[in-house]
């Protein structure tokens, strides 16, 4: 009686043992799913972040991200570098806009920008801001780039090519064709952040940029060449087929500007090849 | 695992002799073997341990400027070996994040910061970074070596992004149990590897880049490093000394290095490019007397200066569709050193 007493208080602590165990390992489990589930959702949240630090770096540059991230907030600072402004508009937007529907538009506008941006991107420039129909591209800020003149010039022809075929795209959505007026002077400018607490932008400002904007505007007149200031010109070379034309006054400035047309490149100029 | 652009080699006596030096074969001088002048000068420059720098800020360098450059190689190596050197998560975290650290050392912040300016150059450091580093008590010598750490792993942050070279298995893992028990075998081997005292390579000839050298001369070591390793870049079969002293010219146009690309103009000069073809070069990176060669690898020696990890690999990945390894691999090479070159340029500021 006694022995068997004694063997149900054995079997009773082993089973009262064996479900603590048991309890203490679902336990376990659960802390180690909750655990891997917390970081799932860390990488997840590590993920987004990297995402939004990528595409916020599609608006600033990466060291202006880095400093909104460690600092929270940014410092509105500048300094005086020399840089190439490209402005690109398209030519009779005003009327464009009055014959087609809102969507229309907008359509023919995203796809038009998209072309912009990526033969900046492309030729190592940074699209500023886009001005109503206008893009205004920098070469040379917030990166130095020794050959922003040769960059921005051959970015300004490839932007006409890149237009010419969004054209066919346009008039298979039976959408009119654009045609685009491209200027592009370089000059000092400053270059930071600029803006105030609520919105700021990282952008150049300065002469640099009006006469360039102003380089686009005498653009307009037809066949439409790409047009560059006297200070790109010197540095381009015999790959660009460029033309003198007479001289402009453009507001702001008292001197006329020396003007020339760019109308190609060929890259075998440079070889000696025919 | 992914694939270099360029193929493994077996080469038992190169094996053997990286075996020799760094007590394993990695992957990434592993895929250097087909170039052994740049396996040789990734190995010189790798020979050199800091002694004036503070403990162990020379490997929180080494993955600050990693991670800056986002060399996945490289990185990943770095994670590891702070890892098992016993650094802790959240430190590496931080690290990652640009977050001070000031709790390990006071220097060590700052020093970072100068780090990370030598990798981005936009703008590198000056004067005033490196007053500050004196401020806090880092004499020349730990000045000297805070530089050339930071541009020695510019050379193999590129070399290893360029050519696409795989991490080593042991960064893919995650470090768990088992990472934990071979950390102390990985801590042993590595500060054995650093009590060993380093050998003065062989006296060497730097071509015209000598000047650039003398701002060194507080760690006579680290000097006479730097030289032996710019004397094997001279060995190279394939590419010749007029066609890497114009990719170092572009480079350091690029970078805003003048003395650098002084010195490389009149190394082109001395291997015989006329000074006005040089001038030319450099104004429009292209050039009538270029060899179809030089007109692959001067207009890509200037992105090699500031690149996007997912711009620069397809470049590197089509100019191995056109050349052969070896070239791509001595190319990747002479990038590498023009850069770490304009690195070091900023030491004429220090002192």
């Amino acid at each position: 009686m006694l022995i068997k007493t004694g063997l149900t208080g054995v079997t009773i602590a082993l089973a009262l043992t064996a479900a603590l165990a048991l309890t203490a390992l679902g336990a376990a489990l659960r802390l180690r799913a909750r655990y891997r589930q917390l970081t799932r959702a860390l990488q997840a949240s590590t993920l987004r972040l990297e995402q939004l630090q990528t595409a916020f770096e599609r608006f600033a540059p990466e060291d202006i991200v880095e400093e909104v991230i460690r600092r929270g907030a940014v410092r509105r600072h500048a300094t005086r570098r020399e840089v190439t402004v490209l402005f690109v508009d398209i030519i009779g937007f005003t009327g464009l806009s009055e014959e087609l529907a809102p969507e229309r538009i907008v359509e023919l506008l995203n796809g038009y920008f998209r072309v912009v941006s990526q033969v900046v991107t492309a030729h190592r420039g940074r699209v500023a801001k886009f001005i109503g129909d206008g893009v205004m591209a920098t070469f040379g800020a917030p990166e130095p780039n020794p050959w922003q003149a040769l960059d921005a010039t051959r970015a300004a022809l490839a932007i006409k090519r890149g237009l010419h075929e969004y054209n066919a795209q346009l008039a298979a959505l039976a959408l009119p064709p654009i045609e685009v007026g491209v200027g592009v002077h370089k000059g000092p400018a400053v270059a930071g952040v600029i803006g105030s607490d609520e919105l700021a932008e990282y952008t150049v400002i300065g002469d640099t940029v009006n006469t360039a904007a102003r380089l686009e505007g005498l653009s307009h007149d037809p066949p439409f060449p790409v047009l560059i200031s006297e200070a790109v010109q010197r540095e381009l070379d015999e790959r660009f087929a460029v033309r003198s034309l007479p001289a402009a006054t453009v507001k702001g400035r008292t001197a006329p500007v020396e003007l020339y047309a760019v109308d190609g490149y060929d890259e075998s100029r440079a070889h000696g090849l025919p | 695992m992914s694939r270099s652009i360029v193929r493994r080699v077996s080469d038992p006596a190169l094996e053997l002799e990286i075996k020799q030096a760094l007590g394993g074969v990695p992957e990434l001088p592993r895929h250097l073997m087909q170039a052994p002048w740049l396996l040789r000068q990734f190995m010189t420059l790798g020979a050199f341990n800091p002694s004036a720098l503070p403990s162990g800020l020379a490997d929180l360098v080494f993955y600050v400027v990693s991670r800056d450059n986002a060399c996945r190689y490289c990185a990943g190596f770095g994670r590891v070996l702070l890892s098992a050197l016993g650094y802790r998560e959240r430190t590496i975290d931080r690290l990652e994040r640009e977050l001070p650290i000031a709790d390990l050392d006071p220097k060590i912040d700052p020093a970072l910061d100068v780090a990370r300016k030598l990798s981005r150059f936009n703008p590198p450091p000056r004067a005033p970074e490196f007053a500050r580093l004196r401020a806090l008590g880092m004499d020349d010598a730990a000045i000297v070596e805070l530089v050339f750490v930071a541009a020695r792993t510019t050379h193999a942050n590129r070399i290893a992004t360029f050519l696409d070279i795989p991490p080593e298995a042991i960064a893919e893992r995650p470090r768990g149990l088992l990472f934990r028990l071979i950390a102390p075998l990985i801590r042993w081997r590595v500060r054995a590897q650093r009590r060993r005292p380093a050998t003065p390579p062989p006296a060497a000839s730097p071509g015209a880049y000598e000047p650039l050298l003398a701002p060194l001369a507080p760690v006579s070591l680290a000097q006479a490093i730097v030289r032996a390793a710019l004397a094997r870049a001279l060995e190279s079969q394939r590419i010749p000394r007029r066609t890497a002293a114009m990719i170092t010219a572009v480079i350091a146009r690029a970078l805003g290095s003048p003395h650098t690309e002084a010195l490389a103009l009149a190394e082109a000069e001395a291997a015989g490019l006329a000074p006005d073809a040089a001038r030319g070069w450099l104004r429009r990176l292209t050039g009538p007397e270029m060899s179809p060669l030089e007109r692959e690898l001067i207009p890509l020696a200037r992105e090699t200066a500031r690149y996007q990890v997912h711009l620069i690999k397809p470049r590197f990945a089509a100019l191995s569709e056109r050349l052969d390894d070896v070239t791509v691999i001595e190319a990747a090479g002479l990038f590498a050193q023009a850069n770490m070159l304009c690195r070091l340029e900023t030491l004429e500021h220090a002192h």
